[in-house]
């Protein structure tokens, strides 16, 4: 290091000079906040690998099958930790670009205040009116997120600051079920689906596939695709949510057809299947 | 003379416009009416179209799944009608609002609409 340029410390040393009266507690808040505004600056500057096409995916699931069982496990192993990876950098790259309360960290629940799925809602240029848990992103917030996360079936059809998925979650008893190759399957057609009409229209969504059952027929297991929109206006709410459900529903007849293997579960999955919209 | 399940929305419309009647239990019976008026329309009019029922609980499952095949829009809406009912019935810590409710009528009117259509 030379002379002219001072070391990291040095200018860490130099801060209280330039405001001789703020407390080390100011100080320091100041330093944090310049860090994660750097890191945030590099990372953005960085653009992740983009994920398998699903061609490609399914030609890779095909062969891990002709592998010999140990080699097998071995590489499905290492295909998980790189889909992990590769979800982490997304997950982090969108969270950092200004979509930190876009729900997709947070375990979907009704707001006790609004009965809503999600607490807070983005407006119509991505920044987020209100703030849970900070506007901001910060590391921290980074770090406490929940592991678990799956990889989107499609890359947003827009880049990330303009795109109208704000978040596509998967319940616990889904997130087990994706390693089934079926219920994977099926799950694809619906996010698929779901996201291309998101996409076309003109309002942000968010998307939780969950398993509802009954409180008096608890044998009665469904499920249902929650949605969120920021459409305000009740008759555009039931339109979309009405053009949305025939979408999907499309979509799965039109999977029963490509995949005839498949065409008894994507029989029983249509006829469990709900859309709940946020009204 | 046979019950018009359409009284049951109509009800829930009153209690909903009492100023009396402004508060949780109000509301929680509103959204247990709602969704009542549009399942019992709903299985009357399949049951004119020739549709039978049992008497079980099953009967909801059974409605929706019918309804479904018809309209899955219209099934969407009663599903959502039934699942604000449980949590207006069974769900002490749920909160359920005026602004809430108002739009379960709404639904239910649509219900009603859709139902009436099937042929």
């Amino acid at each position: 290091m030379s002379s002219a340029t001072p070391t990291k410390s040095e200018e860490l040393e130099r801060i209280p000079r330039h405001d001789p009266k703020s407390t080390p507690e100011r100080v320091a808040a100041s330093i944090v906040r310049y860090v994660e505004k750097a890191l945030t600056e590099a990372y953005l500057s960085v653009t992740p690998p983009s994920p398998a096409a699903p061609v490609s995916a399914k030609l890779q699931a095909l062969r891990l099958k002709r592998l010999p069982i140990s080699r097998r496990n071995q590489t499905r192993k290492r295909m998980e930790t790189h889909d992990k990876l590769l979800g982490d950098l997304y997950r982090m790259h969108y969270s950092l670009d200004g979509h930190a309360v876009s729900g997709s960290d947070i375990t979907p629940k009704r707001s006790p205040s609004t009965n809503s799925f999600i607490p807070s809602w983005p407006i119509q240029d991505g920044v987020p009116y209100q703030t849970w848990p900070s506007t901001i992103p910060t590391v921290d917030s980074l770090e406490t997120r929940p592991a678990g996360l799956k990889l989107p079936y499609s890359s947003p059809a827009s880049s990330p600051k303009t795109t109208r998925v704000l978040s596509f979650e998967y319940d616990d008893r889904w997130s087990t079920r994706l390693r089934d190759a079926g219920f994977d399957e099926l799950a694809k057609a619906l996010e698929q689906s779901a996201r291309e009409f998101a996409e076309k229209s003109q309002t942000f969504w968010g998307f939780t596939l969950v398993e509802e059952s009954d409180p008096e027929i608890p044998s009665w297991k469904r499920n249902v695709l929650r949605i969120s929109i920021d459409t305000l206006d009740f008759d555009e709410k039931i339109r979309l949510w009405d053009e949305i459900d025939k979408q999907i529903r499309e979509r799965l007849a039109m999977a029963a057809n490509d995949y005839p293997d498949l065409r008894q579960d994507v029989k029983q999955f249509s006829e469990s299947l709900f859309l709940k919209i946020d009204l | 003379m046979v019950f018009d399940p359409y009284s049951f929305l109509e009800f829930a419309k009153e209690i909903h416009a009492d100023k009396d009647y402004r508060k949780a239990s109000a509301w929680r019976t509103i959204a247990g009416r709602a969704y009542y008026a549009s399942f019992l329309s709903s299985r009357k009019k399949l049951q004119e179209l020739g549709h039978s029922f049992v008497a079980t609980p099953d009967v909801h499952k059974e409605v929706m799944a019918q309804v479904k095949t018809r309209n899955s829009g219209t099934a969407n809406k009663l599903y959502m009608l039934r699942d604000s009912r449980n949590d207006a019935d069974y769900n002490l810590m749920s909160q359920i609002t005026s602004d809430q409710c108002s739009k379960l009528l709404k639904l239910a009117e649509l219900v009603f609409q859709e139902v009436a259509s099937f042929k």
